[in-house]
């Protein structure tokens, strides 16, 4: 199995292991798309340059305002939920989810994900 | 400097096709520089203190800032356009995002350059009008390539101060950058 195919099973497995999460992508710290398993009508630049500006702006907030290294980014709309972390390597994990969604099993989901990414990366 | 930037300096010299003849034609412009310089220099603060959105930068200070003006005017028409030289049209460009000016007016100023040099060239040059061409040609393009390096230090100065204050990394601005338009 290629290294995308690797992810892409990893980021189909966050969404397969929880009804709330409705979509999954692995971004590059430029802002680039490295896999994803979002609707199809989503578009994908603007997916992931989005998830890079913020979690971008999210690690430099919390180091400014003196909250140590970021964990997540977590963005609350009346449909839900966008949350970011990062999985190192210049790469971040995004999820969306919906507003039913238990966000300590999210985030544990989410880190686990991103442990099985570093080994693939 | 980076040297990404003293390639781009290199390409745009070439592109403007700038000689060693203009060279030599801006070393021969140096005795038109040492006596209308300071005219035109004066004249050129009288406009800044004219306009608020540039008097107020100035205020105080124009002594002082004459003489940089003036030497920033003989060292355009000093003959070494080399690294040293593309560094100290960078650190303008930078000090005055520092200023908070904003850059069309280092624009306008160029353009009051421009045109006053160019008057000053078909005035003490007016035996050999074809001649004068030349010269005027030459200054033009040293004044092109000038603000040039204004602009780019400018507008780098700009993107790295809104880079390393949110941590947006420079490559993910210029993807966002090339994103469509909704
Ligand atoms: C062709 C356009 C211009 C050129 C070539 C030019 C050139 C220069 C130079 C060589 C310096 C000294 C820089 C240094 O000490 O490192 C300077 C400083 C300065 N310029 Fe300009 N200038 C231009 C346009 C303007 C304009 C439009 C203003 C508007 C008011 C302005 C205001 C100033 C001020 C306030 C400083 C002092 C900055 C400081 O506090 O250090 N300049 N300029």
């Amino acid at each position: 199995m290629s290294r995308v195919d690797n992810l892409n099973r990893i980021l189909r497995g966050l969404l397969s292991g929880s009804p709330d999460v409705e979509a999954s992508a692995l971004v590059s710290e430029d802002g680039l798309m490295i896999a994803s398993a979002l609707p199809s009508h989503v578009d994908e630049a603007r997916v992931a340059g989005m998830s890079a500006a913020l979690s971008s702006l999210g690690a430099r907030a919390s180091m400014e305002l003196e909250r140590g290294d970021m964990q997540e980014v977590l963005v609350r709309g009346e449909d839900g939920y966008a949350v970011m972390l990062s999985t190192g390597l210049g790469t971040l994990l995004l999820a969306l989810a919906s507003r039913q969604a238990k966000l300590g099993l999210l985030f544990l989901d989410m880190r686990r994900a991103a442990e099985d990414i570093k080994k693939v990366l | 400097m980076d040297p990404a930037i003293i390639k781009l300096f290199d390409r745009m010299k070439s592109f403007l096709d700038f000689s060693h003849a203009d060279v030599e034609r801006l070393v021969a412009l140096q005795p038109i520089i040492e006596k209308h310089g300071p005219g035109i220099t004066n004249r050129f603060y009288e406009r800044l203190s004219k306009f608020s959105e540039t008097a107020k930068f100035i205020e105080g200070r124009v002594d002082e800032l004459r003489v940089a003006h003036v030497a920033w005017l003989r060292s355009l028409v000093g003959g070494v356009y080399d690294e040293n030289y593309l560094a100290s049209r960078w650190k303008i460009g930078v000090t005055h995002v520092r200023i908070g000016l904003d850059p069309y007016w280092v624009e306008g100023v160029m353009s009051f350059i421009r045109t006053a040099v160019l008057a000053a060239v078909t005035a003490e040059m007016r035996g050999d009008p074809t001649n004068a061409g030349r010269h005027a040609a030459s200054f033009l393009k040293a004044c092109d390539l000038d603000i040039f390096i204004i602009n780019l230090s400018y507008a780098e100065d700009r993107l790295d101060r809104l880079a390393s204050f949110t941590g947006v990394k420079r490559s993910l601005i210029e993807t966002i950058i090339r994103i469509p338009k909704k």
